[in-house]
């Protein structure tokens, strides 16, 4: 069983494809719960037993001191935890407590290789900036950084621009998801991109960029198709204490605060196939469009599945609401083109310090006494690791081209910064602020099983 | 030969080889090589 947690409505980004309707809910300061209530919801999450959890908002680290405790009670009792955040708050002490938790893995939303493309989807100048800060100090802590990439007409042509520059900095996954046209996404617009080509762009980065795996996420506007109706795995609870099943589906079953998560899960089990929101399942199927359907996830407000329906007039009154305005972009800056954007992830990539890692090393041979694995290195991978404990990539290519004065230095810096990756991943190699001596093993949920 | 032809011809892609090991150290075989670009 997993839970998703939405801490907040509130977000400092201006998304205009916002699924659950951030800007809307943070310009209205729409009530939420206390930190005592979640505390209390996430104690009682621990009890009923479950596996994972997904922490989200809005942005939950605007609530920061709630989102770290929470995250650290849900680490402390062993549960799979994913935050998903923008990364503009990740400052060095949100770092080290984040790395200090074993189970966790952040998930941060990246649109663009560029500032120029990424702070226009996301409506706030500073903010790639800011996100590609936050990315590198949480992965200089050994923190799994995987990046979420909503792909739009306006954000597609940057797509491999940007997984090359998630390789660049060393990011554990991508993953590319198209416009889910729920909340602020289905008062219009054109979010509809070519899912195949999504697909061929993933295929081919997996060959080029080892070592990190690039997916295209389904459910989305591309997809045409409602939630498979089967016994829900997981419950979500809205800022304000609803229950829903999850993200997709707008019906609630009762109060996390008022009821406790174990009634409101009594009921989705009892109610989760009712004729009428099987109904609302069924057109979903049909016309394809959650902007077309009685009551729209994250647009209209929370239906109480006995209920099913919402009125004409909530539903004008959702799509009148004030939204926040974008802001208008700044001066072009250092990131605005490719090239001046990988050239500072580069400069970010190559500046992280390693250390060894828990490991024996005999001749060629490794050995990880926490798994008993055993990597067999060639003679250049020896050299990697030993100007790695301690160095930094740069130091490791200042070796190996005295060493070869030949040898292209494209070639070596790939080389180095594969290997690099490759020995970090089975913690051979951990990055110098790392806490503890294992990596993390965890590989994270974007969102929980439906 | 000077030294810079010598060092080139020996420049190796760096290779990263998890070993398949089975229940004791003396059986230790080569696995699924997993290694860095060439």
């Amino acid at each position: 069983m997993g839970v998703k947690l939405e801490l907040t409505h509130a977000c400092n980004l201006r998304c205009g494809f916002c699924y659950t309707d951030s800007p809307r809910h943070t310009l209205a300061r729409t009530p939420e719960l206390a930190d005592a209530d979640w505390l209390a919801i996430v104690d009682e999450a621990i009890e009923l037993g479950v596996l994972e959890a997904v922490i989200t908002g809005g942005e939950p680290l605007l609530r920061r001191e709630l989102t770290l405790a929470v995250i650290e009670r849900l680490d402390a009792a062993g549960v799979g935890t994913t935050l998903n955040t923008n990364g503009w708050f990740a400052d060095d002490a949100l770092a080290d407590r984040l790395a200090a938790c074993r189970g966790l893995s952040v998930f941060v939303s990246l649109d663009g290789a560029t500032s120029a493309t990424h702070d226009g989807s996301r409506g706030v100048p500073g903010s790639w900036a800011r996100g590609v800060a936050g990315i590198d100090r949480m992965l200089s802590r050994d923190v799994p950084v995987r990046v979420v990439h909503v792909v739009t007409p306006d954000t597609e042509p940057e797509t491999e621009a940007l997984i090359e520059l998630c390789w660049q900095l060393g990011v554990k996954s991508v993953q590319m998801t198209p416009v889910v046209p729920t909340g602020a996404a289905a008062r219009g617009g054109e979010w509809k991109v070519d899912s195949a080509r999504l697909r061929r762009i993933a295929d081919r980065a997996g060959a080029q960029w080892p070592g990190m795996p690039v997916s295209v996420r389904t459910g989305s506007v591309n997809d045409g198709m409602g939630p498979t109706r089967r016994t829900p795995l997981s419950l979500l609870v809205r800022p304000s204490g609803t229950v829903r099943i999850e993200s997709i589906n707008p019906f609630s079953f009762g109060d996390a605060r008022r009821d406790g998560l174990a009634s409101c899960w009594a009921r989705i089990a009892e109610g989760f196939d009712a004729p009428e929101l099987m109904a609302w399942d069924r057109k979903l199927g049909v016309i394809g469009d959650y902007a077309r359907q009685d009551v729209v996830p994250y647009l209209d407000d929370d239906v109480p599945a006995d209920a099913a329906s919402t009125s004409a007039a909530a539903r004008a009154a959702a799509l009148s609401a004030p939204v926040p305005a974008k802001a208008r972009a700044r001066e072009p800056g250092p990131y605005a083109s490719v090239a001046g954007a990988h050239a500072h992830a580069r400069e970010l990539a190559l500046a992280r310090r390693y250390r060894s890692g828990a490991v024996r090393v005999s001749g060629q041979h490794v050995r990880i006494p926490a798994t008993g694995a055993i990597t067999r290195l060639n003679a250049t991978a020896l050299t990697v690791l030993d100007a790695c404990s301690p160095g930094t990539a740069a130091d490791v290519m200042a070796a190996l081209r005295a060493a070869y004065p030949s040898e292209p230095p494209d070639r070596i810096e790939r080389d180095v910064r594969g290997t690099i990756r490759s020995l970090a991943a089975r913690g051979i190699l951990r990055p110098a602020l790392a806490a503890g001596d294992l990596p993390s093993t965890a590989d994270g949920t974007v969102d929980l099983p439906v | 030969m000077d030294q810079n032809e010598q060092q080139d011809t020996d420049y190796e892609a760096p290779k990263v080889e998890d070993l398949d090991v089975k229940e004791s150290p003396a059986t230790t075989a080569a696995g699924a090589a997993v290694s860095p670009p060439a």
